[in-house]
């Protein structure tokens, strides 16, 4: 088959993976021939999800050439150095979930095998205590990371907060900027192609056609393409995440802006604390078998940390998967590809993995079964391991004080998550993988917070003295403490580099 | 607590390393370097029986630095006490019955163009040769070497090395640094395997001693006289036969293997210090000619079954090496998996005498392992090919698999190299290894349309020049051998 180049893009919905998606495909194509048209209706709203991030955008911001200042100026980004979860093992604990490594490895072997034994033997410091970035967080400090490996600076891992609707009008400029075409309108009618099935065109309200080789479906929840016209299917995964609502609230910015997100564990589900540079989002992802709306919007209020500036906004969704995220000439990118609660800010990362292997994967005309077939094996990989790593902050937990955390207590693993449960528990063996977002790290930041512990740790730390790995655990803290001592306050720090909106800079100064 | 629940709860603190041949040597070094001393470790040779061992090949990966540095082996002990010389690849000659020519070697990831893959730029200008932009390709087909310098400014830093071995004399090395650790290497055959519930419960050896452990650890390749005591399956999948020969050499050859296709299957030349060693490769049916090709002086031979353990890891007894799985020894393969098997095996070293989660993990990245390193020697074989020749027929028809045929399929029909998980072949292995068999792209990526032409033929242009320069002005792997062995017997010690 000869290549026949595709020379249409048509992406459906403006939301954020509607414009990231636009932003990402125009700066990769530009200057090649292809035409890329986004169809956004202002009548249909769009849900924002998504406002914590992890490091990853950061390389998505990189190769679109954004300046990081003028990126947290216009979406009044706040830096992120992980999430607190709070009430998640047990009711009054807390912990932090950094981006970066619990110590450094020694003679090959992961710090918290070593951290193991030292509980072994009476030692009283949490694991945390010899983490860089969960000490600097709960400082609400922050500096960029150091490229010196000898530093402790050196490890963190850093991404952001910020408003959602804000980023993705500021990755329309960008994409406008750069030959995306916008157009304003409700679409009506789809129009499949009667020999090969393929979309052939969208109708708008006002009767106009728009026709395109490949369709992106950012059309949120319904996939009006994906699900709608094609009927790809869903893979409903609410026995294993049974929330299906949340709501969500804005509210005055905090005063100390904590430079991370805040998930605490509630009786019928989460609530969210994301402190941004102008106001704070406040939300609760909830589990409607186990609480009614008006009782999840009484206790949301009830917890806010400041004056509420919004009324509550209610959502509603299935969390699950599309079975497939690319089916004939559409590939769904977003919430039209599945919906997994916002727990570990993945929603925003799943939208930055669909584009990338899309741009990886990228079709000409002929739509090849085997370019379908690959992007639906990366992606399904991807939404699974990020599955698995949600569901274990709901059974990782001595919770059973209500009939939602009795149904986690009850449940049936997949047999992948239990088998890598079984395997920390033992010895701290973390099954890892290559492709899937989160890292052996993460893991042991979850399960050590949520009061797994290990039984045995790797016999080869026995190597090592019982003198010298005191010596060297507590060097560890000492540099993690001088470091922190060193760093600057997080809003000070965002106004000393540039990167503070008008309005924060305004009630700070 | 019930007896037995205090039985599985009993720490585990006592090793038993069966066979010492190569499997044996390196597995009873490694272990006994970052094992602490706590755990005891009993290390049994059970007789001259390591024949199959020539099917560990002549080369080894350039992992081999870092794993052998773990197992307190250095590469001036390789270079100063064992025949051991440097390795850049495996050079292919007359290869398949398409009679196909390239050098396969290792190498730090190629250059990206605007996030566009190096091959991709080739496939626009329609190049289907990729070496003369691989530094390490280009040395050893004028059997030059150097150490690769940290710095990234020249095109000798991109290159990667393994080693020329002798698997004989290489595992005595290993042999050596076990024994200096303290490890204490007993003779005698086995008499029987005492097995109780799926365990291995003791070893009544012939000299009368009875050897009892927590773990045992099968070395006692394809024969696997452990694992087999406790049912073990194999999955037998190609019957191969192998013949080696040592020829005298004064002058060390070339810095790569040399495999040489042939009608009966395929032959190799290996420079080691001081000799060459010569192994050649068919179906047990062409044995004889597999034979005549070193004309009366085969020193070695074996009979092997290519294929694997259902599952290496069985109570208590983890089988390593050829006792688990038998690959051919087309690439580094062999020694990879040998090397995996014993790193796999530390990061699970029981911590107790039930052992259930850590087989169970074991196996699963043995099975990933096993498969992975399968899929890329079956590469080395276009599917279907039509030949009288019972090793080119046999090697032809091996099923490629779902995870084969995709990646097979994507890059040749676009040039996208599918990656699995913690793969043990990386993506340059893969590029350089389809390069090789003539799979070409079908299309590339667009973006690549970016550069001018002319542009990205000057680019290419330069850097293949550059890499011709500068591997005229490194020295020949003898001379190279002869300074560096030079500079180490001078060290102060």
């Amino acid at each position: 088959m000869t290549p026949t180049p595709i020379k249409s893009i048509c992406i459906v919905g403006g939301g954020t993976a509607g414009w990231m998606t636009a932003a990402g495909l125009s700066n990769k194509f530009s200057d090649l021939d292809i035409d890329i048209t986004l169809i956004e209706s202002e009548q249909i709203g769009t849900v924002g999800v998504g406002e914590a991030t992890l490091p990853h955008i950061r390389f998505f911001n990189n190769t679109l050439g954004i300046s990081e200042q003028d990126f947290m100026k216009a979406t009044q980004a706040t830096f992120k150095l992980g999430i607190e979860f709070c009430d998640w093992g047990n009711i009054g604990d807390a912990y932090i979930h950094p981006f970066g490594d619990f110590g450094m490895p020694i003679n090959g072997i992961e710090f918290y095998h070593f951290w193991t034994k030292l509980c072994q033997n009476s030692n009283t410091h949490r694991l945390d205590s010899y983490s860089y970035p969960v000490i600097l967080a709960q400082n609400n400090k922050f500096g960029h990371p150091s490229e010196d490996i000898r530093q402790i600076e050196s490890t963190l891992g850093y991404a952001y907060q910020f408003d959602s609707s804000l980023y993705g009008r500021f990755l329309r400029d960008y994409a406008q900027s750069r030959n995306v075409i916008r157009k304003e309108g409700k679409i009506v009618t789809t129009h499949l192609n009667a020999q090969n099935g393929n979309v052939q065109s969208v109708q708008l309200e006002d009767g106009s056609r728009h026709t395109a080789d490949l369709f992106i479906d950012c059309s949120g929840f319904r996939g009006l393409l994906i699900e709608q016209a094609l009927r790809a299917g869903y893979e409903d995964w609410s026995p294993w995440l049974p929330c299906n609502r949340a709501i969500a609230v804005a509210s005055e910015r905090l005063t100390d802006l904590p430079p991370y997100t805040r998930a605490t564990a509630c009786k019928a589900g989460w609530q969210w604390r994301i402190p941004l540079q102008h106001r704070t989002g406040n939300g609760y992802v909830y589990c409607s078998d186990y609480i009614s709306d008006d009782a999840a919007a009484g206790d949301l209020l009830s917890k806010l940390n400041s004056a509420p500036l919004t009324d509550p906004k209610q959502l509603y969704f299935k969390t699950g998967r599309r079975k497939t995220f690319w089916s004939k000439n559409v590939v769904a990118i977003g919430l039209s590809a599945g919906f997994l609660e916002p727990l570990e800010s993945t929603s925003i990362h799943l939208i930055q993995e669909g584009i990338t292997e899309l741009i990886q994967l990228f079709p000409d005309m002929h739509m090849r079964t085997s370019d379908r077939d690959e992007y639906n094996r990366r992606m399904s990989l991807n939404y699974e391991r990020v599955r698995d790593f949600l569901l274990l902050h709901y059974v990782a937990t001595q919770r059973d004080d209500s009939p939602m955390w009795q149904y986690f207590q009850n449940m049936t693993l997949p047999d992948s998550l239990q088998a890598k449960i079984d395997a920390w528990k033992t010895r701290g063996h973390i099954m890892k993988y290559q492709f899937g977002v989160f890292l052996p790290a993460s893991w042991v930041a979850v399960m050590i917070g949520q009061n797994l512990i290990p039984a045995h740790y790797d016999p080869r730390v026995d190597m090592l003295s019982h003198d010298r790995l005191k010596a060297e655990a507590e060097s560890l803290r000492g540099a993690v403490r001088d470091g922190v001592d060193r760093a600057m306050r997080h809003d000070a720090y965002i106004q000393g580099y540039g990167a503070a909106s008008g309005t924060f800079a305004q009630r700070s100064g | 607590m019930t007896r037995a629940m205090d039985q599985q709860d009993a720490p585990m603190t006592r090793i038993a390393i069966i066979g010492a041949g190569l499997a044996g040597q390196i597995c009873a070094a490694a272990l006994r370097a970052n094992l602490p001393s706590a755990i005891d470790i009993k290390w049994l040779d059970t007789g001259r029986d390591q024949d199959s061992d020539i099917f560990y090949g002549h080369t080894t990966p350039p992992e081999s630095y870092g794993f052998n540095l773990a197992a307190c082996v250095n590469e001036p002990d390789l270079v100063l006490n064992s025949d051991t010389s440097f390795s850049l690849g495996t050079q292919f000659t007359a290869w398949s019955p398409q009679n196909l020519e390239w050098v396969q070697c290792s190498h730090l990831p190629l250059p990206v163009m605007d996030s566009v893959p190096f091959h991709h730029h080739l496939a626009r200008l329609d190049i289907d040769n990729i070496e003369p932009f691989l530094m390490p390709s280009i040395m050893a087909r004028n059997g030059r070497f150097a150490h690769p310098p940290p710095n990234t400014d020249t095109p000798l830093s991109r290159a990667e090395y393994g080693y020329q071995i002798d698997p004989f004399t290489y595992g005595r090395v290993f042999q050596e640094a076990a024994t200096q650790h303290g490890l204490v290497l007993t003779n005698s055959a086995i008499e029987a395997v005492c097995v109780k519930d799926g365990h291995i419960r003791s070893i009544a050896l012939k000299n009368g001693e009875k050897l009892t452990a927590d773990l045992f650890i099968d070395c006692t390749g394809p024969k696997a006289s452990l694992l087999h005591a406790l049912g073990s399956a194999y999955q037998g999948k190609r019957a191969l036969f192998g013949a080696s020969s040592y020829q005298a050499q004064s002058v060390l050859g070339f810095s790569c293997r040399h495999i040489h296709g042939t009608d009966y299957g395929w032959v190799s030349e290996s420079a080691l210090q001081g000799r060459r060693i010569n192994m050649s490769v068919s179906a047990p049916e062409d044995k004889a000619a597999a034979r005549a090709a070193h004309n009366g002086a085969v020193t070695t031979e074996a009979d092997v079954m290519l294929g694997r353990r259902d599952a290496p890891w069985l109570g208590n007894c983890v089988g390593i090496g050829h006792a688990a799985a038998i690959l051919e020894p087309i690439s580094t393969a062999p020694i990879r998996a040998l090397q995996r098997d014993i790193e796999r095996l530390l990061r699970l070293i029981p911590v107790s005498a039930d052992m259930s989660v850590e087989r169970r993990e074991y196996n699963r990245l043995f099975d990933d392992d096993i498969s992975h390193m399968h899929m890329f020697n079956r590469s080395f074989f276009p599917p279907g090919e039509t030949t009288p020749s019972l090793y080119w027929k046999q090697a032809s028809e091996q099923p490629l698999g779902e995870k084969l045929t995709r990646k097979l399929t994507l890059f040749e029909d676009r040039g996208v190299l599918v990656t699995y998980d913690l793969e043990p072949f990386n993506e340059q292995d893969w590029t350089i290894l389809h390069f090789g068999m003539r799979r070409t792209a079908g299309r590339y990526d667009r973006v690549a349309d970016r550069y001018e032409k002319r542009d990205l033929e000057r680019y290419l242009n330069t850097m293949s020049q550059a890499i011709k320069t500068l591997a005229a002005k490194i020295p020949p792997h003898h001379i190279y051998m002869q300074g560096l062995r030079k500079h180490l017997s001078n060290r102060p010690s």
